[in-house]
């Protein structure tokens, strides 16, 4: 374990608490866990690199584009298809997230191919020292993003009508309802932003490594974890979720007991650990390390 | 209450019955493919339209349309069917690409040049592909069909390790001989099976020549660190690197796995930076490859040279890096520059790079090169049994002593090809050369990789 | 005959929805002769027998996941952590091991395993993974809902990984004459002498399986345990008050389905020959998922459920496998799942509770039945 670890785990965590923020929203307003989350991020993805390849246009540049068009995209899915059947129960609705995973990853490979890409730009892979670490540019600014949407995502929910109105329903659904409020409007909103934020992990995420349709469904599992560690539906949570998953795992990864080649270490065990972990945290907490009941 | 269950009664026939009707006809077009072999040359042309487009559409668009038409003119006396299930989809689907448009390339090539002659007879060539999603309990029982449904002759092999190993089971059960290019792990050649056959160098052998390769400079480096995703394949690759550059002299300072497909690679580059390791060795798959040279580049990791076992040998290896692929040195089962002297109807490494780009547009990766090699070992067993029997057709592959454009074809008795070595290519401006061993080099290793920050 | 295995499943489907039908007893009755009969017939008949046996494969897990996730309403998606576990135990104890390698082989790594005999392998795949269950569950079934949901994916991801990583178990790497190898993966030896008669074997001990499951399945959702787990499914407060020892019942039911998802790795261990720890061997997550996808075809929390669900997705498995070769290739292999994506999509949509509502007591079809599903979950 070094500085190294500390720095690469946070700049990780700011990608995975992005991944995190969009996976919670809906999980913790619309009660859905949703697969489709994963294919999200890799059309946010793909989007990117097209805009970088076609039209030579930076993905930090061509982030608000990408964020918009999965904001549609999003808006489109909730409103004609998920809001038919948001009053089913747990299992049809993650069976419908399911199918839906099935068949946008099976597209990704129809329309982008199997083939590996990266958006690689000049920059890719710049980096400045700190200390007796390297600190990248663009994972430093990846993680820039992610609290700035953050922030502009807790100061829609709190200081917006709308915002109000998705804390509201998240809180008391049948209390909203009598208030006046919309609910498959509402509904569709927050399936929007949070279609939108994966949008936004997806264009950061093209520029870290090389990546195929296949790879993305990953990231609902690494979703799931952010939202167990920081707690249910909470914006700051899913923050401190995804700093925490980062962290944890870059240090499961470096550390070393004793030294040379009959040292232990963790690094194969990396994911065995996370996993387990995750359970273990549901069983002692369930309501997340930063959660508190009723808080949003 | 009785007229209402009687409509119920009535109504679950009527499904019934259009239910069967549908699937009767569903049924009976299925049948339509299973024909026996050898075929007389009238009957083929129908019958191999549909199989032999099962094959071909598949490959990047390119049709084999020539073998169908050759087998339509009548210029062939049977159809020898072979069968593959191939990762067309999942995981594995972009390499398992590159095997494919190898095995149809092989098709093509000797369906156009007459086919393959037994005693006296022409026969064409004909592979049935399916998809078996990059999962290996899809591969059990794809290979179940094609022998029983599709009744191949012969089986090539699917791709990857794990699924090779469950249709090598399968083949030595119903004694159906199998050459495969794709699996190279040795645990495939130690169960004792006697049809199956791999013409590619053994997992062993993967970065044993990039060590070698490096041992020879100068200034000879001293430490080596190596990384290995935490599979099957990987892992065998690692433990021999880490033999082999043992009996070479050099100090491994670290040796680490980590988990399969993970492209978060930074802090076990860190690690490795850590240790100050001359050499960085890394056993895995392409993303694999492609993450941990850019964490080496973030880290400002500047190791004297880098080695892989998978990622270097196809274009998208610099695709995906562009200039930081350069340096890089790879373990290749066969490149483009090697010279033998084959006997078989690509004769060159030359011609077939050339054929093979003419077809498909790329650049061949070894992959490929693997998957025509299966296809020209068959060819040549074939010719000399006389037969279509499979034992006497595996009797004779068990004896096989051939050269090819790929390099020599000869089995141990476990069924591996040892007698084949291993070639290191290296990324030099954008250009994939080949630098090792010198008698197939097509120029100087660039040694030592330059800093990053020194890099031009 | 030679007669090819879709026709054999759609027979099959008919016949099974014809027996499960309570209204006409005469016509169940003889629904359920004639399905039994062509049961016993088809590896006779069946032009190739294997495609047939993973039909009770993942009829067998499904069943399972019937006990735990539609009689009880807890939705476990780490089925497969069991299937995998099934899978390992009956190689690691049914499995003769491998001569050393010679000394001068660059390989070290082994796979040796213990090799008992194969009917003791079968009954340890069923065991160990209902006592494995049964530690997970004491904990993870206090869960509720999406967390107990996700704690079970998180078990089914970490499970391949721990098992991956024990290098050795019973020795080292530098004495491997009592190591067991379970990290690189583990194979079947011998080979069986007769491929035939073991996959007639094989689809024997499946359908049997198959069936004393169904007729568990039956059996429980008309005793006590059934009922104290309907009363869980449907408000577990109420039950605990009622008198329902829900934590019993609930870990029942969990090593129950762990034990039937464990015999169902096992069997189909032996049809894949070897297995690895990875997602792209036994432990692939889509397994969880396809065990509730058939539950959901036939329906879920039913008796016939898993039966009619797992015949319905192996012949829409085996059309979209076929149907490549039928149109001439024309890219359909890349479409395939997208299809099978769609038809999950369309299946929730418009029946939500099974192909059986088509069916139902109310005989005739209208497509009100769809409108009426969409009406009543959409907001």
């Amino acid at each position: 374990m070094s500085l190294q670890n500390v720095v690469s785990g946070l700049l990780l965590g700011g990608m995975l608490a992005l991944i995190g923020m969009g996976f919670s929203l809906v999980w913790g307003i619309l009660n859905i866990v949703n697969l489709a989350h994963a294919p999200t991020i890799m059309f946010g993805a793909y989007i990117t690199y097209y805009f970088y390849e076609g039209l030579h246009i930076d993905p930090f540049l061509a982030l608000p584009i990408t964020m918009g068009i999965l904001a549609i995209f999003g808006f489109l899915l909730q409103q004609f298809l998920i809001n038919r059947i948001i009053k089913s129960t747990l299992l049809i609705t993650f069976l419908l997230t399911f199918g839906l995973e099935v068949m946008f990853v099976n597209l990704g490979r129809l329309i982008f191919s199997g083939v590996p890409r990266t958006v690689k730009t000049d920059y890719d892979s710049a980096s400045f020292s700190f200390l007796s670490a390297e600190v990248s540019f663009k994972k430093l600014a990846g993680l820039g993003i992610a609290l700035i949407l953050t922030f502009l995502l807790y100061l829609f929910m709190s200081r917006t009508k709308i915002g109000n109105a998705i804390r509201a329903t998240s809180m008391d659904l049948n209390a909203a309802k009598l208030m006046g409020i919309n609910i498959a409007n509402i509904y569709t909103v927050t399936y929007a932003i949070s279609a939108a934020l994966a949008g936004a992990a997806g264009a950061l995420l093209s520029t870290w490594n090389s990546f195929t349709p296949d790879e993305f469904g990953k990231y609902n599992i690494r979703a799931f974890a952010v939202v167990v560690l920081g707690g249910l539906g909470s914006i700051p949570g899913a923050l401190i979720g995804g700093l925490a998953f980062g962290f944890i795992s870059e240090i499961i990864g470096g550390l070393t007991i004793g030294s040379g080649l009959d040292a232990f270490t963790l690094s194969p065990w990396k994911e065995g650990i996370l996993f387990l972990s995750l359970v273990l945290v549901l069983i002692i907490r369930p309501q997340g390390l930063m959660g508190k009941e009723g808080y949003r | 209450m009785i007229s209402k269950s009687r409509v119920g009664v009535r109504y679950r026939m009527f499904t019934l019955l259009a239910t069967l009707g549908l699937l009767l006809s569903m049924t009976l077009a299925a049948c339509g493919d299973n024909t026996a072999t050898p075929v007389p040359a009238t009957t083929t042309a129908a019958a191999t339209t549909s199989a032999a487009t099962t094959a071909a559409t598949t490959a990047s668009g390119a049709t084999s349309a020539a073998a169908t038409t050759a087998a339509a003119t009548g210029k062939f006396d049977g159809v020898i069917k072979f069968g593959a299930p191939l990762s067309l989809t999942g995981s594995l689907n972009n390499e398992s690409k590159q095997t494919q448009n190898g095995y149809e390339l092989w098709k093509e090539a000797v369906n156009n040049a007459g086919g393959i002659k037994i005693a006296g007879k022409a026969y064409s060539i004909d592979i049935t592909y399916y998809d078996d999603e990059s999962k290996q309990d899809k591969s059990a029982q794809l290979a179940e069909k094609l022998i029983k449904e599709d009744k191949v002759n012969f089986l090539l092999g699917p791709y990857g390790t794990n699924s090779t190993k469950t249709v090598s089971a399968i083949a030595e059960q119903y004694k159906i001989p199998m050459v495969e290019g794709n699996g190279a792990a040795e645990s495939i050649f130690s169960q004792g099976y006697k049809y199956t056959f791999g013409v590619l160098s053994p997992s062993s052998n993967y970065l044993a020549g990039v060590v070698d390769a490096l041992a020879a400079q100068s200034p000879k480096p001293k430490t080596v660190a190596i990384l290995s995703a935490n599979d099957n394949f990987s892992v065998e690759v690692a433990d021999a690197a880490k033999k082999v550059a043992e009996k070479n002299g050099f100090q491994v300072v670290v040796y680490e796995k980590y988990p399969n497909a993970e492209t978060n690679l930074t802090s076990q580059v860190a690690k490795v930076k850590d240790s100050n390791a001359e050499i960085l060795l890394n056993s895995g798959h392409l993303n694999e490859a492609i993450a941990v040279v850019k964490a080496a580049k973030e880290l400002k990791y500047s190791p004297v040279a880098m080695g892989f076992s998978v990622g270097p040998g196809l274009p998208e290896f610099a695709d995906n890096l562009k200039a930081d692929a350069n340096y890089v040195l790879g373990g290749s089962q066969w490149t483009s520059a090697v010279k033998y002297k084959g006997t078989d109807i690509f004769a060159s490494s030359q011609k077939y790079y050339d054929d093979y780009k003419k077809k498909f547009g790329v650049e061949p990766a070894y992959q490929a090169a693997d998957g025509t090699a299966c296809g020209l070992a068959f060819q040549y067993a074939l010719e000399k049994a006389g037969t279509l029997d499979p034992t006497k057709v595996r009797d004779t592959l068990a004896g096989l002593d051939i050269m090819t454009f790929y390099g020599q074809i000869k089995f141990d008795d476990r069924g591996a090809n040892i007698y084949k070595p291993m070639v290191v290519e290296q990324w030099q401006s954008g250009k994939k050369v080949t630098v090792w061993p010198n008698d197939v080099a097509e120029t100087k290793m660039l040694f030592p990789t330059p800093a990053w920050d020194k890099r031009s | 005959m030679n007669i090819p295995n879709l026709f054999i499943m759609a027979v099959a489907i008919m016949l099974s929805i014809v027996a499960s039908q309570r209204k006409n007893k005469m016509l169940g009755f003889a629904g359920l002769g004639v399905l039994a009969l062509l049961l016993v017939a088809a590896p006779f008949i069946s032009e190739n027998k294997a495609p047939l046996i993973p039909i009770f494969i993942l009829g067998l897990g499904a069943v399972g996941w019937n006990i735990i996730g539609g009689y009880t309403g807890y939705a476990a998606f780490g089925q497969v952590a069991f299937y995998g576990l099934g899978a390992y135990t009956v190689v690691l104890f049914g499995s003769k091991s491998r001569t050393p390698l010679p000394a001068n082989s660059l390989s070290s790594i082994q796979d040796q395993t213990i090799g008992w005999s194969l009917p003791i392998a079968f009954i340890l795949a069923a065991v160990i993974p209902a006592i494995i269950a049964l530690l997970i569950g004491l904990p993870v079934l206090k869960l509720k809902g999406h967390y107990f949901a996700i704690a079970t994916l998180g078990i089914a991801v970490a499970t391949p990984q721990v098992i991956a990583n024990i290098g050795c178990i019973g020795g080292t790497d530098q004495n491997p004459g009592f190591c067991l190898g379970l990290g690189t993966g583990l194979t079947m030896r011998p080979l069986p002498d007769d491929k035939e008669a073991n996959l007639t074997q094989l689809y024997f001990l499946g359908l049997i399986a198959m069936t004393l499951a169904v007729f568990l399945l039956w059996y429980i959702s008309r005793n006590k345990f059934g009922y104290g787990l309907f009363a869980i499914r449907e408000n577990e407060e109420a039950a605990s008050v009622m008198g329902v020892n829900t934590a019993l019942f609930k870990n029942a039911a969990f090593v129950l389905a762990a034990a039937l998802t464990g015999l169902a790795g096992a069997i189909q261990a032996m049809l894949q020959i070897q297995v690895a720890p990875n997602e792209d061997s036994i432990f692939n997550t889509s397994t969880s998922l396809y065990v509730i996808v058939i539950c959901l075809l036939g329906g879920v929390g039913t008796v016939w459920g898993p039966f009619i669900g797992t015949f319905i997705f192996a012949f829409i498995r085996e059309v979209l496998e076929n149907m490549p070769k039928w149109f001439n290739n024309k890219g359909l292999i890349e479409w395939r799942d997208v299809i099978f994506g769609l038809i999950v999509v369309l299946m929730v949509l418009f029946l939500p509770k099974g192909i059986m509502q088509l069916v139902g007591n109310k005989g005739r079809f209208t497509w009100k039945i769809f409108l009426r599903n969409i009406r009543e979950n959409s907001i």
